[in-house]
């Protein structure tokens, strides 16, 4: 009894001597990152958060577009919705937040609703006036969506390209999506080619009418409407303000 | 417990603790074994001693023995002796590890000499008498700045760059960069090019004096970020996996492998060939006996024999034999003809008296100094746009301009495209006055190495203008 007393006291003090190592490594190296997707949504969001690497008072346009019509609802710590809209859909989110959205009415999947969350991991510094020219693309295409309607969850990591390392594809519509096995970490695979801007999953996990948490619509971070019109039409109306 | 038992364990602990304050550099314990500052620029201002008046610190100054006056500035550096030094006039506000005597020699005069630092060494003996000195505003020096800065402060760049908004230099991965010269030094020669990398844009010419010049451009910085995303899939659905059934007992076959290495045997054979080496110049004969040198070699001989899971390994006794016998390496020196002949020299020296004549004509050079002014390039690139999304077309524009006198000859500008940009095909324009030619390549990575030639020579203070479109992708 007394020598698992000491010898919990040495594995404490091993725990206590490393994780602050761990703790002070570089997280822009390759190989070891801080951030995970296999952590739940919003963990890595509000870790940066408390890191005071970003600023929640900022709102980053993002842009949702689905592969050719639907409805794109946009939740934040609510089951009702704050923003709806058609695809292409434009709203304006905070940075280390996550949230719920809910695609429906595609022609291509009939009947399917899908409930993917996105989680703001970072923001765009454009030009004074022009904030909502450069939103932040989610890209939900038709191969996406059929898996996560089958029950997988897939997992994309948005990154903002590396000028210098770019390439004359486009890499976020590109015909065979570049894939890591499930197990490894996403967030620093993308760190490779540029800098993780946010997560992206798409699942086939549908709330149910009282069973369904609170965090499960985000973490309730602020939104805004977008001011202007996407490239396509695009009719947002807003349903609820926080 | 017995006490046996810890003592047993104790050791255990011990080397998990050491183990850890070894490999962990960041470690909280260990910190205080490496005081050495994590940042060693800063340029944030330190911590205060005070935030009060009455704890504001005074200046001081330290009188070493056989040494002038030296201003003590409070400023908690390391002092001359490397002892940390932070005197309080309000006497109460002593930092950290600092133990200061006020027994001093006299009233209002503090002295040093007990000032110790924190592994308690003992500094020279040093008087201050803060009073005798006035009042002095805290100022703190500033950290030495990473790179180069820039009148307003901001990090100052290598290469001018005309950019939407002053954060381009801040988040260059949100910028689309066109022009300059990015990192290695690039390089126009005759009909070669070194260092030169995408985004560069260069000018070459070969001035009045036959020297070949190279120019970068300014960077032109465009606002479009490019996303891209890496996915992964797994599954949601539960999976049973049976490995093995119960009961089932996995049989091995017991494989019967057999290696076995063949014994080898090489003779090597080498003989020497006979060497003769004569000088006539000297007379000289070098006569060296042949030698034959005869070398056998053979190779252990390994049998390896794997049964089941038995594993044998057994080494034959080997035969290893080296004979390297010069029969006929005898050195006979009697064999050997050494001749050698000296012949007298002789040297004649004849000294004769001479007369030098020289006649001094009065000579007049005309001639015509040019004062031209060597000619010499500018290039300045320019968008048309600051702010552009994929499938956008931009239109650059390429000013060359010699300030100089004299005319330019062979005056050509390249432009490495990044592979987010596409040239359209046809777009390019020379001004009128200027025409030139252009020559497009791939360069490699996914887009065009654009080269434009004039015709003609550039004359002094002239310029011309091209103009060409590029797609965003």
């Amino acid at each position: 009894m007394h020598s698992s007393r000491i010898l919990l006291t040495a594995l404490t003090a091993v725990l206590f001597c490393t994780l602050p190592a761990a703790a002070q490594l570089p997280t822009g190296q390759p190989g070891w990152n801080p951030l995970n997707q296999h952590m739940p949504p919003g963990w890595n969001a509000d870790m940066l958060v408390k890191a005071g690497v970003i600023d929640p008072a900022w709102l980053q346009p993002i842009r949702v577009e689905l592969p050719s019509k639907g409805t794109v609802q946009l939740f934040s710590g609510q089951p009702q919705p704050v923003f709806e809209s058609a695809s292409p859909a434009q709203f304006s989110v905070s940075v280390g937040h996550f949230y719920r959205l809910r695609v429906a009415d595609m022609p291509e999947f009939p009947e399917v609703e899908l409930y993917p969350s996105i989680e703001i991991l970072d923001r765009l510094h454009p030009p004074a006036g022009q904030e909502e020219q450069f939103p932040v693309p989610f890209v939900l295409d038709e191969a996406d969506l059929k898996a996560a309607a089958n029950g997988l969850l897939i997992t994309r990591v948005i990154y903002l390209e590396r000028p210098q390392t770019a390439s004359g594809d486009d890499p976020l519509r590109r015909d065979e999506p570049l894939t890591v096995p499930s197990g490894d970490n996403l967030v620093a695979a993308a760190a490779l080619h540029g800098r993780p801007m946010a997560i992206l999953r798409i699942g086939g996990r549908t709330p149910s009418a009282d069973s369904a948490p609170p965090m499960f619509f985000g973490s309730g971070g602020r939104t805004a409407a977008a001011t202007i019109q996407p490239a396509a039409d695009l009719t947002v109306s807003r349903q609820a303000s926080r | 417990m017995p006490l046996s038992h810890l003592q047993h364990l104790r050791p255990l602990v011990l080397s998990v603790v050491g183990l850890c304050l070894t490999v962990t550099s960041g470690c909280g314990l260990n910190s205080f074994v490496h005081s050495e500052p994590d940042h060693v620029y800063s340029t944030a201002c330190p911590q205060t001693l005070d935030a009060e008046e009455r704890s504001r610190p005074t200046p001081v100054e330290a009188r070493y023995p056989g040494q002038a006056a030296v201003d003590h500035a409070v400023r908690g550096a390391v002092d001359a002796a490397g002892m940390l030094v932070r005197v309080s006039g309000g006497g109460d506000g002593f930092g950290d590890g600092e133990k200061l005597n006020h027994s001093g020699p006299a009233a209002g005069v503090v002295r040093l000499s007990d000032v110790r630092d924190a592994d308690g060494t003992r500094p020279r003996s040093v008087d201050a008498a803060p009073a005798a000195f006035p009042r002095r505003s805290r100022h703190y020096t500033p950290g030495e700045p990473r790179l180069p800065q820039a009148v307003d402060g901001r990090p100052q760049q290598r290469m001018e760059t005309t950019a939407p908004s002053p954060l381009a230099d801040m988040y260059p991965d949100e910028y689309l960069f066109d022009g300059g010269d990015r990192s290695q030094a690039a390089g126009l020669h005759s009909e070669l090019q070194s260092g030169i990398e995408t985004e560069d844009t260069l000018a070459g010419w070969v001035d009045s004096s036959g020297n070949r010049r190279t120019r970068a451009s300014n960077r032109v910085a465009i606002y479009a970020p490019r996303f891209g995303s890496v996915r992964a899939v797994s599954g949601l659905v539960a999976e049973t996996q049976i490995n093995k059934a119960a009961g089932v007992r996995d049989a091995a076959a017991v494989n019967s492998l057999r290696t076995g290495l063949a014994p080898q045997q090489n003779i090597s054979d080498v003989a020497l060939q006979r060497l003769e080496t004569k000088r006539r110049a000297d007379g000289m004969v070098n006569l060296e006996p042949a030698a034959e040198s005869v070398g056998t070699r053979r190779l252990m001989q390994t049998q390896k024999t794997d049964k089941g899971q038995q594993s044998r390994n057994t080494t034959a006794s080997a035969t290893f034999r080296l004979r390297q016998a010069a029969i006929l390496a005898q050195h006979r020196s009697n064999a050997i003809a050494w001749t050698q002949r000296d012949f007298p020299i002789v040297t004649a020296s004849t000294d004769s008296l001479s007369e030098v004549s020289a006649v001094f004509k009065n000579q007049q050079t005309i001639g015509l100094e040019d004062q031209n002014v060597e000619g010499t390039l500018h290039i300045v690139k320019l968008a048309d746009r600051d702010t552009a999304v994929q499938g956008d077309v931009l239109r650059f524009t390429i000013r060359v301009e010699n300030t100089g006198d004299r005319p330019l000859q062979d005056v050509r500008i390249v432009d490495n495209l990044t592979p987010r940009l596409e040239y359209v095909s046809g777009s390019v324009v020379f001004d009128d006055e200027h025409p030139g030619t252009l020559e497009e390549s791939l360069n490699g990575e996914g887009s065009s190495m654009l080269t434009f030639r004039l015709n003609e020579p550039l004359a002094g203070h002239s310029a011309g203008t091209i103009t060409f479109q590029v797609r965003v992708r």
